[in-house]
């Protein structure tokens, strides 16, 4: 059964006792609040995903909830819990759904070592992927939300999942958040994209999430072999431009942007090198979506 | 008295290697190093005796491009402090 199946009231009944289970790509998640924005935008934007109300297990136990003191009605906060521990200082409570994503990025980077977790959106098109690192501000996420609706499917917009014995990289399609400018970036480019409300103010500036599109979540458990590894970079009036990158330094790239580079050793070296070995590794530059969709379906697998 | 540098001791080096790009992980610090083709000569040679300096240039000219310029004792030395800083050589005296 998806979520989307369930009324608004079902929905909040397990999120208020029990916990609603959800399967997130291959991690089962746990959530439980009380709080309304949170329980509409986990209908909204997770519509697509799997209750898997008979697990036994769940990888995490999520709650986001206001606190049991005057702060529950005074400049209301809102508190994300970890196994019922708050590991951060509480939010303002308009931004409880971007909390969730933050916090669920923030659970599965610190615990999930059976894989090599890298800081990148993962995208695929016929069974080969592309991994793309940048740092906030790069256009990463305009670029992933504009691909993915545009023939690619999404794996991930913040977390790249490599298998440590397969090298496949695993998909975990969840919202994909967008900042600022890029909101209606996409409202434009992708009218057809499903937003959240925005939230204004955080500490990223506006934010909105954008659901992911419903086939990338239903092939939640097919990995695919990284073909490409693509820095991209948004600069302002630059004409869309693939340029090759070295691979020695897409290694050293790829080692510090992972979360748990250093916990998996010469494990973790031995798979990006042997990853890098059947990629084809560029910088882009770019400014328009249309010409960026254009040259990534231009793009052809390496020998 | 003769001035030799080795690898530090109980480092387990992996090397991975694009054309004239070597990549190193060294084990003892969970580190990963992009090396030129010299300073991967250079390591390589500590890694199987310890050398002077000498001795390190002899090594690094048997396989090197004579159309290239060669590298300098300074530049060794240099190298090796580096390598010193980065946990992957010593100096020892003999």
């Amino acid at each position: 059964m998806k979520l989307g199946n369930l009324s608004y009231d079902a929905t909040a009944s397990k999120l208020t006792t029990d916990g609603l289970r959800l399967r997130t790509g291959p991690f089962i998640t746990s959530i439980r609040t009380h709080t309304p924005e949170l329980t509409a935008g986990l209908q909204l934007l997770y519509a697509d995903h799997i209750l898997k109300e008979d697990a036994e297990f769940s990888d995490f136990h999520i709650g986001v909830d206001r606190p049991r003191n005057l702060r529950r009605w005074l400049h209301p906060q809102i508190f994300f819990y970890f196994d019922e521990v708050a590991p951060f200082n509480p939010f303002p409570s308009e931004q409880a759904l971007p909390l969730f994503e933050w916090g669920l990025n923030w659970a599965i980077s610190q615990h999930a070592h059976q894989y090599l977790i890298i800081h990148a959106a993962v995208i695929e098109k016929d069974g080969h992927a592309v991994i793309m690192p940048a740092p906030p501000g790069s256009g990463k996420s305009t670029l992933c939300a504009g691909l993915v609706h545009n023939g690619w499917r999404l794996l991930s917009d913040e977390l790249t999942l490599l298998d440590l014995h397969s090298g496949q990289a695993v998909p975990l399609a969840r919202p994909v958040g967008l900042k600022n400018d890029s909101i209606e970036v996409i409202r434009h480019f992708a009218p057809q994209a499903t937003l959240s409300p925005m939230t204004v103010d955080t500490h990223k500036g506006a934010v909105a999430l954008m659901k992911p599109p419903a086939e990338s979540v239903e092939k939640s458990d097919q990995p695919a072999h990284p073909a490409w590894v693509i820095f991209p970079k948004y600069i302002a009036g630059a004409a869309a431009t693939l340029t090759p990158h070295s691979k020695a330094e897409a290694c050293i790239a790829l080692g510090d942007n992972a979360f748990n580079y250093s916990i998996h050793g010469v494990n973790g070296f031995n798979l990006l090198t042997n990853m890098l070995d059947h990629c084809d590794c560029y910088d882009f530059s770019y400014s328009n979506l249309s010409d960026a969709v254009s040259i990534f379906s231009q793009l052809e697998p390496p020998a | 008295m003769e001035i030799y540098w080795r690898l530090t001791p109980g480092s387990k080096l992996t090397w991975h290697s694009w054309g004239s790009e070597h990549l190193v992980f060294n084990d003892n610090s969970g580190a990963t190093h992009l090396l030129p083709l010299e300073a991967a000569k250079a390591l390589q040679a500590l890694t199987a005796a310890p050398q002077t300096i000498s001795q390190l240039r002899d090594t690094i000219l048997e396989t090197a491009d004579k159309s290239m310029p060669h590298p300098s004792a300074e530049w060794l030395e240099e190298l090796l402090k580096q390598f010193q800083q980065l946990g992957l050589s010593q100096l020892i005296s003999e």
